[in-house]
């Protein structure tokens, strides 16, 4: 009995141990999870339920003066797909006929894209093959169907899946570079293409800017639920995004779409190889508006050229012919070696000088130098250039900026060229104050007109007005230059403008260029074109029209060059009614009233 | 063991302890069942508790649902006020606005320096200090509520064959109002005359900047 009560004993004390140790067991195993192993086992629970999220900011956007946009960003939505999810051939069909509906692409282009089994390629690009010849095929899970899709049609695109219950589409969102004016300012735009989903920009303020408008992506780490849902009491850690900064230009957008029109106008009149033209505020130094033709729509690249996407106004270098004529004059009238009526003998219009002769478009016998300006005379300009000497000429030319970069924002723009004295020809010294033997570019002559306009004080060029980080509102503003003076004599300047206005008068070159009831002071110029290895191009001109209106406080400084006009050569005939079309809408635009006495007198 | 009776008086009755051995046999079940009834009481109040916190559990995560929700819908409100940004630009582009002036035929021309009136913007708080009669000079602000024109003198460059205005048919009313609700009306118009708004085609520009349009 003892005995028996002994074994039960033990038994007992047994299973009691045995059932001590389970729960011994248990704390050991719950030890070693919950507090020897928690890092581990809670770093691999947070992987399942951590997301790691990128934001990415917008691209700062570029605006005209008033706020206009110019370049912005429209939001757009990617479409993928998983082909493996229409092996039913119906189903594919039935979804390749709804995006062909709504999107660019065809029925077939769809079809083929949503196909799950394809062939595998080798790094080469050619098909691959197994051993036995068949094609090495894989289940495809990945399809990229249609970037930049509009939010109307995307929206479309899913209700339709839905309605049909079709294996659902991908939608990720992303923003789209925009240009909402199209070929307006698109020289000086620029455009952006995306490669591997970012904005490259391929130039113009685009490429100069790109550092400053690039957006810089955000950063969101969560713990989250099921449904994808951010936990309260979770991780929560985020880098905000953050959005580029803004460009402000000193672009007008109403006066640039005015000079767009006239130069549609000119390009279809003329038919020309190129035509430009900018606006400039010459008290500032703002550049107001600056087009050209030919043109593309940043939008639609079927419209892209080589020629057209080049900013020609800052790239392209001319021999300007006679608008380069008010600077010798002008100096030589400063450094009182001439005066407005001082007689220059134009040789009836045919000049021999050292066995090169040189012509005027008409043959004058006398001409005062205010003459010479109105009336256009090489001869004239040549024999002032003369009195000056050549040491003077290059410094004149030199002083109103000629040679030297404008330092505008253009991912390309020359200097120019104007050789120093030690290298002219006996013949420089007559050609160059004509606007032969030197090289300017368009932005060159603008602003040295802006000289001529604002009292003999060149202003630098502007044409970024501000840079506004959106963010912070915070404002970089590109302060005005001093403006150096020009002239010596206040004078001097004046008697320049006194017979720069008579071009537009009566018995000057470029009555076209006048506007009814204001003071037009300008200049034409016509100038052969020099090809490179055939000398001046028989029947090519550049012809141009620089002035400035209201003459005496002028609103503005106008350029038209326009490279070989089809018709007519001369720059008053040309490059003047172009003139007088956007000068006279500018004014109304700026609401500057016409001169009564002007307006009866005419 | 006889209980024994209590011949103590009814004042130290209250004073005796009472025990299970002492307790009369319904003392006894009073007791269990109010021991019961704590415990319930404590369980209930644990299981509300409980409940009370699965329940509020519950409503953060639905409330959290319905943030994240609300979130998404505003972000795709953004983007769609983003898109609607982008499309109003486009339809301002003086290239659209002259391609539509073609579609309506709309025979539209610059207006001459002198007809230009220009609005003064104002911001309501702005506008609600001008005094009735008060001119103020140009002052163009972000806000938009225009209150007031100032009208330039117009010059005379050339005579225009003035066009005919438009004036509502007058017909005798069927019922004729009395009389003085007539003069109320019309007192009423000539207090409010000099602050009309102009008529839109004698601005020079949109608010943008845009340039109001040649005859072409």
């Amino acid at each position: 009995m003892s005995n028996n009560n002994g074994a039960i004993r033990i038994r007992m004390s047994l299973l009691i141990a045995l059932l001590a140790f389970v729960p011994v067991l248990l704390i050991g195993r719950l030890y070693y999870v919950q507090i020897h192993d928690h890092d581990r086992y809670l770093k691999k629970a947070r992987q399942t339920y951590t997301t790691k999220k990128q934001t990415s900011g917008k691209r700062g956007e570029i605006f005209d003066c008033h706020g206009n946009l110019l370049a912005g960003n429209a939001p757009c939505v990617h479409i993928t797909a998983d082909p493996s999810h229409f092996r039913n051939d119906a189903a594919r069909t039935k979804m390749a006929y709804i995006l062909a509906k709504h999107l660019p692409g065809t029925l077939e282009e769809y079809r083929y894209a949503l196909r799950p089994v394809r062939q595998r390629r080798g790094k080469d690009g050619k098909l691959k093959f197994k051993a036995d010849g068949t094609p090495d095929t894989y289940t495809a899970r990945y399809a990229m169907l249609e970037r930049n899709v509009s939010l109307e049609n995307a929206e479309k695109i899913r209700k339709a899946v839905s309605v049909n219950k079709l294996p659902r589409l991908y939608l990720s969102e992303d923003y789209m570079r925009t240009y909402p004016k199209g070929s307006m300012l698109s020289n000086v735009l620029g455009y952006t293409n995306v490669v591997n989903d970012e904005d490259i920009p391929q130039g113009g303020l685009e490429k100069k800017f790109n550092k400053t408008m690039i957006a810089e992506n955000g950063k969101e780490i969560f713990e989250r639920t099921r449904g994808g849902t951010p936990l309260d009491y979770g991780l929560h850690q985020s880098q905000a995004c953050k959005d580029g900064k803004n460009i402000y230009l000193t672009i007008s957008e109403p006066i640039q779409a005015i000079l767009e029109e006239a130069l549609d106008e000119a390009y279809a009149k003329w038919t020309p190889k190129t035509i430009y033209a900018a606006l400039v505020d010459p008290k500032t130094g703002n550049i107001l508006a600056m087009a050209q033709r030919p043109t593309f729509n940043p939008n639609d690249r079927t419209t892209f050229r080589p020629e057209a996407a080049r900013a020609r106004i800052a790239e392209d270098m001319l021999e300007p012919g006679s608008i380069m004529k008010p600077f010798s004059i002008g100096k030589a009238l400063d450094w009182k070696v001439v005066t407005p009526d001082t007689m220059i003998d134009c040789e009836n219009g045919k000049w021999m000088y050292m066995g090169r002769p040189l012509t005027d478009s008409h043959a004058y016998d006398q001409l005062s130098v205010a003459q010479v300006i109105q009336k256009s005379s090489n001869i004239g300009t040549a024999k002032v250039a003369l009195l000056l000497g050549k040491e003077r000429v290059y410094e004149a030319l030199r002083m109103f900026g000629f040679g030297t970069k404008t330092k505008l924002p253009f991912a390309i723009e020359m200097a120019g060229k104007v050789l120093p004295p030690q290298r002219w020809d006996g013949l420089t010294i007559t050609r160059m104050p004509i606007g032969y033997s030197v090289q300017v570019t368009p932005l060159q002559m603008l602003r040295a007109y802006c000289a001529l306009a604002n009292n003999g004080l060149l202003p630098e060029l502007r044409l970024i007005d501000r840079i506004v980080d959106p963010a912070t509102g915070q404002e970089t503003k590109f302060d005005i230059a001093q403006p150096v003076q020009m002239f010596e004599r206040p004078d001097a300047h004046r008697q320049l403008v006194d017979m720069m206005t008579l071009v537009t008068q009566k018995g000057g070159t470029a009555r076209k260029a006048a506007i009814p009831g204001y003071e037009v002071a300008g200049k034409t110029g016509t100038s052969r074109k020099y090809v490179a290895g055939h000398g001046y191009a028989a029947g090519k001109y550049f012809a141009s029209f620089v002035g400035f209106v209201p003459a005496r406080d002028p609103a503005f400084v106008m350029l038209v060059t326009v490279d070989e006009p089809k018709g007519a050569s001369y720059g008053g005939t040309v490059a003047g009614p172009t003139f007088t079309k956007v000068g006279a809408q500018v004014l109304k635009l700026m609401n500057i009233p016409p001169d009564l006495t002007l307006l009866n007198r005419e | 063991m006889l209980s024994m009776p209590n011949i103590q008086p009814g004042k130290g009755k209250k004073s005796r302890i009472s025990s299970p051995q002492t307790a009369r046999p319904g003392n006894r079940i009073g007791t269990k069942i109010a021991i019961v009834f704590k415990a319930a009481f404590f369980i209930a109040v644990f299981a509300g508790i409980i409940n009370s916190y699965i329940f509020l559990n519950q409503k953060i995560v639905e409330t959290d649902r319905k943030i994240a929700a609300g979130n998404k819908e505003i972000h795709q409100i953004d983007r769609e006020i983003e898109r609607l940004r982008i499309h109003r630009e486009t339809f301002r582009s003086w290239r659209h606005i002259s391609k539509m002036m073609g579609v309506f035929n709309l025979d539209l021309r610059m207006p001459q320096s002198g007809q230009i009136c220009k609005l003064t913007v104002l911001s309501v708080e702005q506008a609600a200090m001008v005094p009735f009669a008060y001119t103020p000079p140009r002052q163009v602000t972000a806000q938009t509520v225009p209150v007031q024109t100032v009208r330039q003198q117009p010059v005379q460059t050339e005579v225009r064959p003035r066009t005919p205005q438009r004036t509502a048919v007058s017909s005798r009313p069927a019922v004729q109002p009395r009389r003085s609700t007539v003069n109320r009306v019309r007192r009423t118009r000539e207090v409010r005359r000099p602050v009309r708004p102009p008529a839109r085609r004698e601005t020079a520009q949109t608010r943008n900047g845009y340039p109001l349009f040649d005859a072409r």
